[in-house]
């Protein structure tokens, strides 16, 4: 084998290096320039012929062979040429000796540096165009090349007015386009001065842990060479981001009014670009802005709105910094960062982010965020035509430039969905996230904006609201405050009352009621089923209040009892879970107890909660019989945990498919609710009643019903008379029948006091 | 290896081809006036009259009109096979011992415009058709040809004529005058020779005659 194989190596085509001899040109390559050159002197010698009628074929043949003596030059060299390649070809020895002649030219020509024979290679090529253009102007002047070369500068002096109309027209044309550009990279950029900003620190309510954390960051930009003299640096960017109406604009405004640098506010939609390179040229007149007014002013603060219209490349920022998702209510901090990313990375990439990409492209694209980043971080490079090239020219060393103090503030309530690139320290620096304000901060607003009307609110009638709007910003108080005032005007008072800002929070949470009149039967099944849930709510669902209880019909239910936190709570736990699943369920078990079996489709809202709350409570949360989470073993397509059918022990009942599971977990939830009503039939029917008679209660009159104490509308001292809950009890009988029947019961609704 | 060889072989042959075929003379010397369209052609080796000095005598020219018709002449060309002619020679009624050859553009004068006729065609160089119709007495005069000539570029009159000029020598005129088809210009051509000379080279210069072709502009 070992023989073979040298043997196949011979036989194939050999290196050039290898060769004795040139490599054999076709013939086509052999004759193609002789060809080429025949076939213009032919051309020649036809044209004449054509421009002479007298001229016969020899005679025309012959005068080209004198007049176009250099044709048959050049094709006497290509023949020369071709010889020498044939002897090459042919004779190892003649190919050989130019060989070694070659590589003496190379080597010595090698000598030279390659930057003197790249210079070298340029001044031969100027010189060669130079004689070319020479021997051109020669046969047009008719006159000789050296001679023509002189006399071209004077035909271009007398072409001027022709070059000047046609450079003007080249100007009129381009003016156009540097005028379009010019004004389209313009506007979508407010500046504001020291003076013209009005709001302060002081007038952002419920963020104070954030503000402090941005007074730090003014500190740094008001005197920098406090963390500069100990080799720090001034953090330049801070990201603030969460929910919308929590204050994020509001607190940039207050910074600028602190500061006292100007402020630049960008608008959202300053960088979206009809022409490709609009934005560039829109990011690049913004920096240049901004370090003008630094330097003028020592500092400057420029504000993006809305920043995650900017966009972001394609791909996810790193969810492991500000997760809030509420799967993982202590974050992922305890995580390595890989594993954080690769979390991040899987969650967002198949999810949420394929749509994010697709809209990346309209909004900052096309080369705008590219050039943002640079412009972030390219602030450290020398500028200026004097300072780059005059400077060089002179032998100077370029000039450092000075320190531009731009503080640059993102906002943003979609973090997702900027660029990992643009949140990297150097470009922003801090991350704070503007949360929803806690009850502190509420009570602070709420006490701001009352405090800018007449009001009769109490502080604990403040402290009180301040509980029950667990999700309210700035914007929503001040926009509840506002319809109360509108209502008290509407009215003809002018003081707001407490019933006036719950009535204003009523109508924005709930909308308008659709004032529609139930008959007496449906009226009384509605009431039925609102009144287990509140039932259910007060007596097992210990971390909500109820916030209001109603039968009005509004645009897309029939009644409702709504609930709040009454703390900030930030985990939540597996009781917690099942007692609003019981508070779903309490409808349908009451239905069917109070209806004889019968329910009604209204209960299919409340089923779908609690199939949602139980579902994740056995696949998500570890509330159920097994552990693993059924986000993951989706992801990676590998089931959820269920055992086949068949067998019957211990393990494997536990480990039945995960609708089995839930399916159970809700039957024994309902069969507890079914148990709880049976054991309070009576507090129900008062509290239907109640609802019946007054339509909309707040959680206070449930609490009174339920206790028998004095609620804001209801007096809950009659519903612990025996007599009276026989009453409502007969009433219920007979609404049960005309329910049956379909017809109007034949007892009145009873009334007390 | 062979068609190394061949190659060789044709390659050779071309380059030989190439130096040898730079040496080939044409067999005529031809004249034109590629601008107004006008050709012809005499025997190689024969010699060019300078433009410039037949320009500059006709203008300076104290004949009447002489000046404004110089002006009017877009192109001529005298050839000659003695090399010692002068223009002084193609322009005046001399009787040359070798052909004269000359050939003219001119285009017409206002009044030349309306007046022309095949007549004044002939009688471009002297009153030929006078002579004829002997209103002018003439000496020794005698039409040896007349023919209607038609191009191209225009129509007109081929004459062909001796005459015994002041000195008494008898010489031969070979002349085409062509008007272009909108009348505005004139193409001619004159062959002269004393009449010796011109009979002993006659087949030559009636073919220089025949190779006038006017294709106009």
């Amino acid at each position: 084998m070992s023989d073979t194989q040298p043997q196949v190596a011979e036989q194939g085509r050999p290196r050039d290096t290898d060769r004795k001899t040139r490599v054999h040109l076709s013939t086509f390559d052999r004759f193609k320039f002789i060809i080429f050159f025949a076939a213009i002197f032919m051309v020649l010698v036809w044209a004449d012929m054509s421009n002479n009628p007298i001229l016969s074929f020899s005679d025309a043949f012959k005068e080209n062979l004198n007049s176009r003596w250099w044709l048959l030059a050049l094709a006497a060299i290509e023949i020369i040429r071709q010889l020498h390649f044939l002897a090459a070809e042919i004779v190892a020895p003649y190919h050989g000796a130019w060989l070694k002649y070659f590589s003496t030219v190379d080597r010595n020509l090698h000598r030279l540096s390659d930057w003197n024979r790249y210079r070298l290679s340029r001044v031969i090529k100027g010189f060669l165009f130079i004689c070319l253009i020479a021997v051109a102007l020669g046969a047009y002047y008719k006159q000789t090349p050296v001679t023509a070369l002189f006399l071209a500068p004077k035909a271009l002096w007398s072409a001027m007015p022709m070059l000047a109309q046609l450079a003007f027209a080249v100007f009129f044309i381009l003016i156009q386009f540097f005028a379009m550009f010019w004004f389209l990279s313009k506007g979508g950029i407010d500046t504001y001065f020291p003076d013209d900003i009005r709001t302060r620190f002081s007038d952002v309510w419920g963020q104070d842990h954030v503000l402090n954390r941005i007074r730090e960051n003014l500190l740094f930009l008001e005197s920098p060479e406090e963390i500069e003299k100990h080799g720090g640096y001034v953090p330049g960017g801070i990201l603030l981001w969460g929910p919308p109406g929590t204050g994020k604009t509001l607190m940039a405004e207050s910074m600028a009014g602190e500061t006292g640098k100007p402020f630049v506010f960008v608008d959202p939609g300053a960088f979206n670009n009809m022409f490709f390179g609009v934005g560039v040229l829109k990011v690049k007149s913004l920096f240049r802005k901004l370090r003008k007014l630094s330097l003028r002013y020592g500092g400057v603060v420029a504000f993006f709105d809305e920043a995650d219209s900017l966009g972001n490349r394609g791909i996810s920022t790193q969810q492991g910094r500000y997760s809030n998702s509420d799967t993982s209510c202590h974050g992922g901090t305890y995580l390595s960062e890989g594993a954080t990313a690769l979390i991040a990375r899987k969650r967002f990439g198949s999810e949420k982010f394929v749509a994010n990409t697709a809209m990346s492209g309209g909004g900052g694209g096309m080369g705008t965020l590219q050039a943002l980043l640079t412009e972030m971080s390219g602030l450290k490079k020398p500028r200026g035509f004097f300072n780059r090239v005059v400077r060089r020219t002179l032998g100077l060393r370029p000039k450092l430039p000075p320190k531009y103090r731009i503080l640059i503030v993102l906002a943003t309530n979609m973090p997702e969905a900027l660029d990992e690139a643009l949140l990297r320290p150097g470009r922003i620096d801090r991350m704070y996230r503007v949360g929803y304000p806690s009850k502190a901060g509420r009570v602070r607003t709420y006490k701001g904006y009352l405090d800018k009307v007449s009001h009769s609110l109490s502080e604990d009638e403040v402290d009180k609201l301040a509980t029950i709007t667990p999700y309210a910003t700035g914007a929503t108080i001040k926009d509840t405050i506002n319809e109360a005032l509108i209502n008290v005007i509407r009215d003809g008072r002018t003081t707001i009352t407490f019933a006036d800002v719950i009535k204003a929070k009523q109508f924005k949470e709930l909308g308008p009621a659709e004032d529609v009149e139930y008959i007496e039967r449906e009226r009384h099944a509605v009431a039925v089923h609102e009144a287990c849930h509140g039932v259910m709510a007060y007596l097992m669902r210990h971390h909500m209040s109820i916030d209001l209880a109603t039968i009005e019909k509004g645009s897309d239910y029939l009644g409702m009892v709504a609930s709040i936190p009454p703390d900030d709570q930030f985990t939540r736990w597996r009781t917690e879970y099942e007692a609003d699943i019981l508070v779903s369920l309490a409808s349908l078990a009451g239905e069917r107890m109070f209806f004889d079996g019968d329910n009604s489709s209204g209960v299919s809202g409340d089923l779908e909660s609690a199939t949602t709350v139980a579902s994740f409570m056995e696949g998500h949360w570890g509330m159920g019989s097994t552990i693993s989470s059924h986000a993951s073993n989706r992801r990676f397509e590998v089931g959820a945990p269920g055992g086949a059918k068949g067998k019957d022990d211990g393990a494997r009942e536990l480990r039945r498919a995960l609708a089995d599971r839930i399916e159970d977990n809700l039957s024994s939830l309902l069969a507890k609710a079914e148990m709880v009503l049976r054991d309070n039939k009576g507090k129900v029917l008062s509290l239907a009643h109640a609802l019946e008679i007054h339509k909309t209660i707040s959680g206070e009159d449930v609490v009174a019903v339920m206790e028998g104490g004095k609620g804001p509308l209801v007096d809950g001292a009659p519903y612990q008379s025996p007599e009276n809950v026989a009453l409502i009890e007969r009433y219920h009988e007979a609404a049960l029948i005309a329910h049956k029947g379909h017809e109007k019961p034949a007892v009145q609704i009873p009334t007390f006091g | 290896m062979m068609r190394s060889k061949s190659v060789l072989k044709l390659l050779s042959i071309l380059l030989g081809v190439a130096l040898l075929s730079s040496c080939a003379k044409p067999s005529k010397l031809y004249v034109a006036d590629k601008n107004d369209g006008v050709f012809f052609a005499t025997p190689s080796g024969w010699y060019h009259i300078s433009q410039l000095a037949l320009g500059h005598l006709e203008s300076t020219s104290s004949a009447v009109g002489a000046a404004e018709r110089a002006a009017s002449v877009l192109w001529q060309e005298a050839v000659t096979p003695k090399a010692t002619y002068t223009a002084t020679d193609v322009l005046s009624l001399k009787t040359p011992d070798q052909p004269i050859v000359y050939g003219r553009v001119r285009s017409l004068l206002p009044d030349e415009v309306n007046s022309i006729s095949y007549n004044s065609l002939r009688d471009l160089i002297l009153p030929v058709t006078s002579w004829a119709n002997g209103t002018i007495k003439s000496p020794l005069f005698d039409i040896s040809n007349d023919e209607e000539y038609i191009q191209k570029g225009g129509r007109g009159v081929h004459t062909v004529f001796q005459f015994t000029g002041s000195d008494g020598s008898s010489q031969t005129v070979n002349q085409t005058s062509v008007l272009s088809n909108d009348h505005t210009t004139i193409y001619v051509l004159i062959i002269r020779c004393s009449t010796s000379c011109y009979n002993k080279q006659k087949v030559a210069l009636e073919k220089i005659a025949t190779s006038f072709t006017v294709r106009g502009k």
